[in-house]
Order: structure tokens, then C-alpha cells, then sequence
């Protein structure tokens, strides 16, 4: 089988997987809230570093939600930049500006999901704590975000380098 | 000072048509066309070489560079 079938097919696989994802991932992410925020002692379950008295009040948890469903929109972003890239991938358009505009954009959501994993817990933590408690952690998974996330964004620009070049080959007989 | 492609030319001396050239070279016949009309942006030495050897021609004879017209 060669190469451009393999990964046509692949990302036919791919492109129906990821389409389900970003319907399904939302509807997963709200409902695992929901559960967590309506347990009496959430902040201390979610926040281990969170006092025992801590009861926060209903903007306090609004709050908190909203930056927890902003830690998904990179997720999600990733998502539909994936979709988009294996749809491009099926069709056979491999070496484009538009799939290393794609693989850009999903290296770039991953690296934003890293500085996110790490800043927007220590300010939901600061507000459950009314400014009382700030704890940065940088953790395995930082490292591997970031790596995971430069590594794309590189080859990204490697593949938007190596589609110009494609692109002017395509005017030679 | 741009290039012309002379090809036309050529295969009406060999008295050869576009598809037999592609077949024998090993290229499509629309880009036989393309490199025709000059609509390419070049042309690989490996496809010259391989016109040449068709042809039994140069690539002096497929190539020409003419002076662009002024408006």
C-alpha cells in the first residue's frame, strides 16, 4: 500500500473519531462538573491545597467554572484544527499550506493548554481561598505539553516550508 | 529576455504527436501541452534530457530566448 493511501485511509478513521470527540468532549467536560460542584466538599476534593472551611460562594463558583471550561478551549481548538487536518489528509491533500496551517494551529493550541494547565488552577485556587493561598505546580505533564506543542509548532513551519517548496514543483514539468 | 518552448516545432519535423512523445518519455500528455503552450514554470533537466533523446534533437532546439515584447 503506499504511503498517501495509508494515510488516507488512516485519516478516515481519524477525521470520523475526532468528529465525535469535539461533540462528545463538551458534553463529557460539563457533566464531570457538575458532578465535582455539587459534591459539599468540592474545592478540597479539586484543590487538596484548598482549607477545610473554604465554602465559596456562588460567583466564587462561577468563576472557578469558567476558568475550568476555559482550560477545555484549547482542547476543543485542537479538535476541530484536527478534523480539519485529517479531512485534508483523506482528500489527499498531504503536503499543503493548509494542513501545516492545521498542524500549526494544533501545536499552538497544545502549548496554550500547558501555560493554561499551570496558571488557571493557581488563580481558581486564589479565588476559592479569597486570595489566601497561591500555589504553582509544574508537574510531567507541563513538560510533555510543551514538548508535545513545540514539537508541532515546528513542524508546522517545516511543513508550511515544505509545501511552498511542493507547491513550486508543481510548476515543472 | 523570455524563454519559448519550441516544442511544437519539433514534433511537426519528427512528424510526432503529443501522445506518442508522452508515452515514450513517460509524462502525461497534458503536460506535454502545458510545456507546449509555456504555461510551466520550468522544466527538469531529467524531462529535457528525455525530450532530446526522443526528438534526437538539443535543447538549443526546443529552447529559444526572445526578446519581450515593449508595449
Amino acid at each position: 500500500m503506499a504511503n498517501s493511501e495509508r494515510v488516507a485511509k488512516l485519516a478516515s478513521w481519524l477525521w470520523w473519531v475526532v468528529a465525535l470527540l469535539i461533540y462528545a468532549l463538551p458534553v463529557i467536560y460539563f457533566v464531570i462538573i457538575v458532578i465535582l460542584v455539587r459534591a459539599p466538599d468540592w474545592p478540597q476534593a479539586v484543590f487538596p491545597e484548598a482549607r477545610v472551611e473554604v465554602r465559596p460562594d456562588w460567583i466564587t463558583t462561577g468563576l472557578v467554572i469558567v476558568l475550568a471550561i476555559v482550560v477545555a478551549l484549547p482542547v476543543l481548538h485542537m479538535l476541530i484544527e484536527m478534523r480539519s487536518l485529517f479531512g485534508n489528509y483523506r482528500r489527499g491533500d498531504i503536503l499543503t499550506e493548509s494542513s501545516a496551517r492545521h498542524i500549526l494551529g494544533i501545536g499552538r493550541a497544545i502549548l496554550s493548554l500547558a501555560v493554561l494547565k499551570v496558571v488557571v488552577p493557581a488563580i481558581q485556587l486564589m479565588l476559592l481561598t479569597s486570595g489566601h493561598v497561591l500555589s504553582f505546580s509544574l508537574n510531567d505533564n507541563f513538560i510533555v505539553f510543551t514538548l508535545a506543542g513545540g514539537f508541532l509548532v515546528t513542524i508546522g513551519w517545516a511543513m508550511r516550508e515544505a509545501a511552498e517548496l511542493a507547491e513550486e514543483n508543481r510548476g515543472f514539468v | 529576455m523570455e524563454i519559448v518552448v519550441r516544442l511544437d516545432v519539433m514534433l511537426a519535423r519528427r512528424k510526432m504527436r503529443s501522445r506518442e512523445l508522452a508515452d515514450l518519455i513517460g509524462i502525461t500528455e497534458q503536460n506535454i501541452s502545458l510545456l507546449k503552450s509555456g504555461k510551466v514554470k520550468g522544466i527538469r533537466f531529467e524531462t529535457l534530457a528525455a525530450i532530446c533523446a526522443a526528438l534526437d534533437c538539443q535543447p538549443g532546439d526546443l529552447l529559444e530566448a526572445v526578446a519581450e515584447a515593449s508595449d
